[in-house]
């Protein structure tokens, strides 16, 4: 958490946490993730965001298993120190060459 | 009389003058396309090289714009196997027709992962001076490059990247930490570094780099992207010559010790973060592996 506190940018904003999407159904009972992250806000608020790396074809399925998963992070108060709902992103999983 | 006359005869003229005019071609239609217009139409295309090729068929004002885009990135040495006559044949037509300043980005594939990209093998004399003539590049994507062959006269292959090169890609480098932290310094102007893995075993046993003198600071204001980095070193080096990281993005994964120096430098430049958590699956379970935030060993 040390390092987390020098980042004294006034830019900075967003924390952006990328997962696969096996790792999606893992969220909700990831409780020491959350907690991690309840500490870094309160040494730097940020915007949380949530950014699922997917095959092309399973974009559609990837964000409404991640809105399942965060909807049950939600209820069960893992994210109340947000200001705001965290953003949900999809990226294609596409090769470097 | 008269009058009257010429009136009418003015009044028949002005309805002749109004006539419709007969229906343009479809050459002399898109020929009126404002120039931007037609960017506008191609620029839906970029992805779709098939589509930007028959656009360069229809006329000359489309093809001065879809040109552009299809010779945009030049890719080398993909899967199939490639020999080095075949390569200089496609730069010595790029260069007849006078097309390499459009080449915008270069990504050279090694056609396995043992055999990397070294200097005998992709950069021969011959191929050297065709590749001194992009003048454009802002983008190099290198696949097992093997920087260590290089050394330490790497500069004489890449050096006239350096007024244009913004961003590099390297997957898989064969490199000391100096080694990577000298031929980064390479670019000035460099802003962007994606860098996936690096090979370490048996390099550290090849002859000191303590000759590779760094260049000059890049400017290295944009994106960071480390996923398997293990060299705190390479940072420091780069810290050293540059008073300073300045990304503004920083993307981490399993970078170690690494994760502490790349944030406490880049702490008053920093937008955003991003990690990632390194679930994985076992017997059909996900399970995570850390808690794989950047401040964690992960």
């Amino acid at each position: 958490m040390g390092t987390f506190s020098t980042v004294t940018s006034s830019v900075f904003s967003e924390l952006v946490v990328v997962l696969w999407e096996h790792g999606i159904a893992c969220l909700p009972s990831d409780v020491t993730l959350f907690e991690t992250l309840r500490a870094m806000n309160e040494i730097k608020p940020f915007r949380l965001v949530f950014l699922v790396e997917v095959a092309g074809l399973y974009q559609e399925e990837g964000r409404r298993e991640l809105k399942q998963a965060l909807d049950l992070v939600t209820g069960k108060g893992f994210l109340d120190f947000l200001e705001s709902p965290p953003d949900i992103l999809i990226d294609a999983r596409t090769p470097w060459f | 009389m008269t009058t009257t006359w010429r009136r009418g005869k003015a009044a028949v003229g002005r309805l002749l003058d109004n006539a419709p005019p007969k229906t343009r071609t479809a050459h002399e239609s898109t020929s009126c396309f404002p120039y931007e217009i037609t960017e506008m139409i191609v620029a839906y295309l970029t992805h779709d090289l098939d589509a930007l090729k028959a656009c360069s068929l229809t006329c000359r004002s489309w093809y001065t714009v879809a040109v552009s885009h299809i010779h945009h990135t030049l890719i080398l040495g993909r899967k199939t196997p490639e020999k080095p006559r075949d390569k200089l044949k496609i730069l010595s037509k790029l260069q007849e027709r006078g097309l390499m300043p459009l080449v915008k980005e270069i990504r050279v594939s090694a056609r396995y992962s043992w055999y990397p990209l070294s200097a005998p093998g992709a950069f021969s004399h011959n191929c050297l001076r065709y590749y001194s003539a992009f003048t454009n590049v802002q983008t190099l994507r290198l696949d097992h490059l093997d920087i260590s062959s290089f050394a330490p006269a790497i500069g004489r292959y890449f050096e006239h990247f350096s007024p244009t090169l913004r961003s590099i890609a390297l997957w898989n480098p064969r490199c000391t930490s100096r080694q990577l932290s000298h031929f980064l310094s390479l670019f000035s102007n460099l802003d962007d570094i994606y860098i996936r893995r690096i090979y370490t075993y048996a390099l550290e046993m090849s002859a000191p780099d303590t000759a590779l003198v760094p260049h000059s600071p890049p400017k290295l204001r944009g994106q960071l992207t480390l996923h398997s980095f293990f060299w705190p070193e390479t940072w420091t080096d780069l810290i050293n010559l540059c008073g300073g990281l300045h990304f503004r993005h920083v993307d981490l994964f399993k970078v170690a010790d690494c994760a502490p120096i790349l944030l406490n430098a880049c702490a008053q430049t920093v937008e955003t973060i991003r990690f990632h958590v390194p679930y994985i699956r076992e017997y059909g379970i996900g399970r995570r592996s850390g808690v794989g935030l950047p401040m964690d060993q992960n």
